[in-house]
């Protein structure tokens, strides 16, 4: 049992040390690609009032004057601090500016997720009973239509139907300051909903696949011979077995959902990283690019990490290696 | 060959799927011929109309005259706007013809760039193993530890004016990281047999060996993939062009009159309703002849969205 736990802490150790070369990289490339990008963000910040000699003190004092090379190293060293630098246009540190943001799109990204989660497994598990019956067939055309629906298509109609016609929801924003639970939970509604199509149809589909599979495995027909009733089979042997791939999509999908989040915050107002990232590309916001891209890629690799910790709490047959 | 044709058409809904992407691309390269109006002319008479199979009568004046074009000094004539007009007086169906070019031309274009990259990528990583193979696979990684679209942003900045080779870049630049993997294990499995041991008896160099013997046999999954990535490109050059930052206007794209029609909904909702469905077929034209081909292929290639 120690020699276990040490294993799992080596592991983790190393999963952790795995994420400083992808995380250089990252930064390496949005850096690169940031600075041979047209549009000197001190024009752009001084706007009508522009002054070469003022630029020129500016720049010196943001450090834009520095060999490339310098300016990534300086960066690097910073982060490594938690520090991710100044905003040039909001003017305050980044990580006080993306800190609320990340936590708004963490929480949108974490309920759409829920609801994928469950919608997903709860459809793939119906289709999954019945093969070749209608409900597999509904199931299977709206897994492939949420795979086909563009997110931010759907989140306008959504804004449409239940916000504008029918007044049930909110059309967009974040709760208004002082709002209670109610009200923010009908301002997350629709982004959730609509964020969690593409992940909710993933899931449904690899969900019915994974029990179709674990369904023609001895051991169940075992179960069945035994007399256990189709429910006890269904969810505590089939459903608990499938969940080995059903959890690897699921970790994988975090960037895809991320990916839709930058869509979804946009459609709905909702003041999230995704959104603040936009935003900063067009102003050419250096710092507060490589900061988001930072917590996105950092955040990632957490995640990923968090779902192979979990594989080898589900199944104790997969080593750490 | 025929044979998988034969398997295709007998799989429904890959067949669906199939008919719709012959449409679509029909529709594409004939939308000259067959779009009834052009696609960025304003007819600042005709604004807002809701859609209708009916032609619309020309403004009169006071008197019950039929008012003069400003611009040509004819009487103005009668049209029909099958799918309405927008804000600008443009028709819409028009405007969705003629985006279904620049979404066929990123689909197509795109995806070739991301399956050229995947497979450099992946069949030299699966086949030199060793540090080459890690070195690659710690840059797929990293690629694929992004948001793509966020990416994709980031390369669209870096063009002053982006333009369609902008987002052919952007999205072939981003998408290219699943392909990789995928042709990797597939070589890594391939590379140990036999034939390939043969070949390399015979006297065939690395280069020989990747192009003639392994990249053939990963023909199916690149086939399955590439259709795939036809979606996703799709789709992203929507998304790209809906946040302003792919296809700028006039010229249209799906995407880009979605964002123009957003604020406008609740007044004119066939201006967001028509094009957004289109884009949603066209994606899941795709998609169905995609997992079509997969099912016919190679049912192994695990399911990957």
């Amino acid at each position: 049992m120690c020699e276990q736990g040490e294993r799992m802490l080596y592991y983790v150790l190393k999963r952790i040390l795995q994420v400083i070369p992808v995380l250089i990289g990252i930064t390496l490339i949005t850096f690169t690609v940031i600075h041979v990008a047209p549009g000197d963000p001190v024009k752009i910040m001084m706007g009508q009032r522009y002054d070469p000699e003022v630029a020129q003190t500016v720049r010196h004092e943001m450090g834009l004057d520095k060999p490339l090379v310098v300016q990534y190293l300086i960066f690097l060293g910073e982060m490594a601090r938690g520090d991710l630098g100044y905003s040039y246009h909001k003017r305050q540190p980044v990580t006080h500016l993306l800190r609320g943001k990340f936590g708004n799109t963490l929480y949108l990204a974490a309920a759409a997720m829920l609801l994928a989660i469950l919608l997903g497994m709860l459809a793939g598990v119906l289709a999954s009973v019945k093969p070749q019956s209608p409900v597999d067939y509904l199931v299977m055309v709206l897994a492939v239509a949420g795979v086909s629906i563009p997110v931010f298509w759907l989140g306008l109609m959504l804004q449409l139907l239940f916000g504008s016609y029918l007044h049930w929801f909110p059309v967009s924003g974040m709760t208004e300051y002082g709002g209670a639970g109610w009200e923010n939970f009908k301002h997350l509604v629709l982004p959730a909903f609509t964020l969690a199509s593409v992940p909710a149809a993933i899931v449904a589909r690899i969900t019915r696949s994974a029990m179709l599979e674990v369904m023609g495995e001895d051991y169940i027909r075992t179960a069945r011979a035994k007399g256990l009733a189709e429910s006890v089979i269904i969810l505590r042997h089939v459903l608990k077995n499938a969940l080995i791939p059903i959890v690897t999509v699921i970790g994988n999908m975090f960037a895809l959902l991320l990916t839709g989040a930058v869509l979804t915050e946009t459609v709905f107002s909702w003041p999230g990283l995704g959104r603040a990232m936009v935003d900063a590309i067009t102003q050419r916001d250096f710092p507060v690019i490589l900061g988001g891209v930072t917590i996105f890629a950092v955040t990632f690799v957490i995640v990923n990490l968090l779902v192979d910790v979990l594989y080898a709490a589900i199944d104790p047959r997969i080593r750490y290696n | 060959m025929g044979d998988t044709l034969k398997k295709l058409t007998r799989h429904r809904p890959a067949f669906a799927g199939m008919v719709l992407i012959v449409l679509f691309v029909l529709v594409a390269i004939s939308a000259p011929l067959i779009s009834p109006h052009s696609p960025v002319k304003q007819y600042k008479w005709y604004t807002k109309l809701a859609p209708s199979m009916q032609k619309h009568a020309p403004p009169v004046d006071e008197s019950g005259e039929v008012r003069v074009d400003p611009v040509t000094g004819e009487p103005i004539a009668a049209a029909r706007f099958l799918l309405g007009t927008d804000w600008h007086g443009r028709d819409i169906l028009s405007r969705i013809i003629y985006g279904a070019q620049v979404s066929l031309l990123v689909g197509i274009v795109a995806t070739l760039i991301a399956l050229f990259i995947g497979i450099v990528v992946g069949s030299l990583a699966g086949y030199f193993g060793g540090f080459i193979d890690a070195a690659l696979m710690r840059l797929t990684d990293t690629f694929f530890a992004f948001p793509a679209i966020l990416l994709a942003i980031v390369i669209l900045a870096t063009f002053r004016h982006p333009g369609l080779w902008a987002i052919f870049l952007a999205l072939g630049l981003t998408g290219w990281t699943g392909i990789a993997r995928v042709i990797r294990g597939q070589i890594l499995s391939l590379r140990e047999q036999e034939f390939i041991e043969a070949a390399r008896g015979i006297g065939a160099g690395h280069l020989r060996i990747i192009l003639v013997h392994l990249i053939p046999n990963c023909i199916a999954p690149i086939i399955v993939l590439g259709t795939l990535a036809v979606a996703e490109n799709i789709l992203s050059e929507a998304g790209l062009s809906f946040l302003g930052l792919g296809i700028q206007p006039p010229t249209p794209s799906w995407g880009n009159m979605l964002a123009e029609a957003r604020g406008n909904l609740l007044d004119m909702p066939w201006w967001g309703v028509f094009p957004g469905l289109t884009l949603a077929l066209t994606v899941l034209a795709f998609n169905l002849y995609g997992d079509g081909l997969r099912d016919v292929l190679d049912p192994r290639l695990k399911i990957r969205r």
